[in-house]
């Protein structure tokens, strides 16, 4: 399902679009995360930390002027993750796909929509620092 | 404990001035150094003075109890002392060549005496018309009658040792008494009348030691700055940082709840983090303690080792609670997103402390780094000194995980109830019609989320008990914690979890380790009613810190 959660992100075909997808995006990391937690092992910090920076993502996008009001949840499905480092790996994936979009539509547009998606890219990066494999 | 001064350090300079020069008598010091040492006594008993006046407000008038006579009493001799030593015309004057020994010893335990009662201050805001308020944990238990007895008893102590040195100058040397010496002859009865009446409350109503030691270890009320762990502490620098950097939370979560009415730190960001570090904290104690049982093993103690490892199961489970706390916060939001606040800085900075006791990995951090690797129980604990220093830091952790979920579940309600708490409208059924992206947060999830935090607070009390027995069991320095707790009434943190460390303890029954418990819990005796057909425990003493010094109340019959 990988593919869903970052098609719905390449679609994106202008800031609101974007926003829209990167909310989604976020919630399903978060999904994720929350869905590994239990059998992380030695892995729980730093999935119980990503899930908190998801969750800060998907509030920052919120707060983006050009964010659509009336939208929607659009649940994804889980994607078919056997082991916590799957999951890792898919969601740093994901998280990594966020932050470059994110850190791209910072770059214009209006003040405050640059300010949400900085913040958002930030969640991002943060949820990849904790999650991306070692090395 | 914390490196932090303690109030014993200073009692203990000012009872060494006094002592060091006991029965050596200054020729110097007689009729010339008269004037000089009833100044110098005055203003000791000035210092004590305002001690006494600190204490007041315990005196209860409906039922004067021995301790209650006792201040009375010896308010009214100190006052007594101090007119007497007033009225001397030479006092406050120097002599000439300076000082004596005894007025400089004098002048000296006074000077630490008001350092002293400075630390204790540091606890305390000055209200209007000589009111305070509690500025600290640890400011109810200075107020408590436990230590306010123990304070009481130093306080005699001082003007015992004071008494002796001033009895040495009144040798009769054939000559009349110069004024100094005579406001001295007639001032020092009233000394010995103060230490008489602390000692006959002693003896109605002794202060056991441990009441001394509390009061001994009451630290002076500042936090150390932030640091960050650089990769290269010993272990016994880790537990040290963690013990710091745990104080630092504590303290902090102490105003939370005040403010989240307004304080925009109150926001989901710094809620996500908190809860999270406590997540990580906790399953990082459970690791340490995990490897302390293991440890225990080795050192050929099973009986400790099945008891840590119960004690680990209550970290697990505060680690279950917090991470549905955490949960919690998934799909709620505040009025304004925020940014993460220094103080969850702290509880993440708390929870990398933590992290790098028990991996092995010095540079461990929570990200999914190279080695998650566990400590060698070994070099968690080469000896049985380093399990208390290591259950001591894992004491002030679990304290601080703890606050954190009392102070959570307060912030939530306050914030609940200012209307703070909003959710993302896309999180709401397709039934609620809201059109913007967040809306207030419904009763129902607000419910949610405070049973989580009340089910973790409720959980972190549980291990924080749990580790507080490993604590008596082991010796371990953090004991402190548990005596200060009950010194305060904290019906949270202290107070005898009977049901809990009988389970603990039980389920691997070891006479010892139990009798250990129950002695620093006050539980002695209670065991033999718990288990039919066994005596009384014999109750072995809990290595005692300074076991072998005196309170200098005992009673001279």
């Amino acid at each position: 399902m990988t593919d869903t959660a970052a098609g719905l992100l390449a679609q994106a075909a202008d800031l609101p679009g974007l926003l829209d997808a990167a909310y989604e995006a976020f919630d399903h990391v978060l999904a994720a995360a929350r869905a590994a937690e239990d059998g992380a092992g030695s892995l729980l910090p730093a999935f119980a930390l990503a899930a908190a920076a998801a969750a800060d993502g998907r509030d920052a996008v919120l707060c983006a002027p050009s964010m659509p009001a009336s939208g929607r949840a659009r649940p994804l499905p889980a994607p078919p993750l056997d082991t916590a480092e799957a999951a890792a790996d898919y969601a740093a994936s994901l998280a990594l796909l966020l932050k470059t979009l994110l850190d791209r539509a910072a770059a214009g547009g209006a003040p405050a929509d640059q300010a949400a998606c900085a913040n958002a890219a930030a969640c991002a990066a943060r949820i990849a620092e904790l999650l991306a494999p070692p090395g | 404990m914390t490196g932090n001064a303690t109030f014993g350090d200073f009692w203990a300079r000012s009872a060494a001035s006094l002592i060091q020069g006991q029965g050596q008598p200054d020729a110097a010091d007689r009729p010339a150094e008269a004037a000089a040492v009833a100044a110098a006594l005055r203003r000791l008993l000035t210092v004590i003075t305002r001690y006494l006046d600190d204490e007041v407000r315990w005196l209860n008038p409906e039922g004067l109890g021995p301790w209650s006579r006792a201040l009375v009493q010896s308010r009214i001799a100190v006052q007594h002392a101090v007119a007497i030593l007033a009225e001397c015309p030479a006092a406050g004057r120097e002599p000439p060549g300076g000082e004596g020994a005894t007025a400089r010893d004098l002048s000296d335990a006074a000077g630490t005496l008001q350092l002293a009662r400075d630390l204790l201050q540091t606890h305390f805001t000055a209200g209007p018309r000589g009111s305070r308020t509690d500025r600290s944990d640890w400011a109810p238990v200075i107020a408590s009658p436990q230590v306010s007895r123990a304070l009481l008893g130093v306080l005699a102590a001082q003007a015992r040792a004071a008494a002796a040195r001033v009895s040495a100058l009144l040798l009769p040397d054939g000559i009349a008494d110069p004024p100094g010496r005579a406001a001295l002859r007639r001032a020092n009865p009233w000394l010995n009348a103060f230490d008489s009446a602390v000692r006959s409350a002693h003896f109605l109503d002794p202060v056991p030691d441990a009441d001394l030691h509390l009061l001994e270890a009451v630290p002076v009320n500042a936090v150390a700055g932030r640091q960050a762990p650089t990769g290269a502490e010993q272990t016994a620098e880790l537990a040290a940082g963690l013990i710091s950097v745990a104080e630092r939370v504590q303290r902090g979560a102490r105003e939370l709840a005040g403010r989240a009415r307004w304080d925009p730190g109150m926001n989901a960001a710094s809620m996500r983090q908190t809860a999270g570090a406590c997540v990580v904290t906790s399953d990082s104690c459970e690791v340490i303690l995990r490897s302390l049982a293991d440890r225990a093993g080795e050192l050929g103690q099973p009986e400790l080792r099945d008891f840590l490892g119960q004690v680990a199961a209550r970290a697990a489970a505060a680690r279950r609670s917090w991470l549905a706390a955490a949960r919690g916060w998934d799909q709620m939001a505040t009025d304004a997103p925020g940014r993460m606040t220094p103080f969850a800085a702290d509880a993440l900075g708390m929870a990398l402390w933590t992290g790098r006791l028990a991996y092995a990995d010095p540079s461990w951090t929570p990200a999914r780094g190279p080695s998650q690797q566990l400590r060698q129980p070994g070099s968690l604990a080469p000896d049985e000194a380093g399990l208390g220093t290591v259950i001591a830091a894992v004491h002030y952790a679990s304290a601080a995980v703890m606050r954190l979920g009392e102070a959570g579940e307060q912030q939530i309600r306050v914030a609940a109830a200012a209307g703070r708490l909003y959710v993302p409208t896309r999180s709401l059924p397709e039934d609620y019609d809201v059109p913007r992206r967040m809306a207030k947060a419904p009763q129902s999830r607000v419910d949610t989320v405070l049973q989580a935090y009340s089910l973790a607070a409720e959980a972190s009390v549980t291990s924080t008990l749990a580790v507080a027995a490993a604590a008596e069991v082991t010796g371990a320095p953090s004991r402190v914690l548990s005596a200060a707790a009950r010194a305060a009434g904290n019906t949270r943190g202290g107070p005898l979890p009977q049901g809990l460390v009988m389970r603990l303890l039980m389920q691997q029954p070891d006479m010892q380790l139990i009798a250990r418990a129950n002695a620093g819990y006050g539980l002695r005796g209670l065991t033999a009613s718990w288990l039919p057909g066994r005596d009384a425990l014999p109750g072995p003493p809990l290595p005692a810190r300074a076991a072998d010094r005196g309170t200098g109340l005992e009673p001279q019959m």
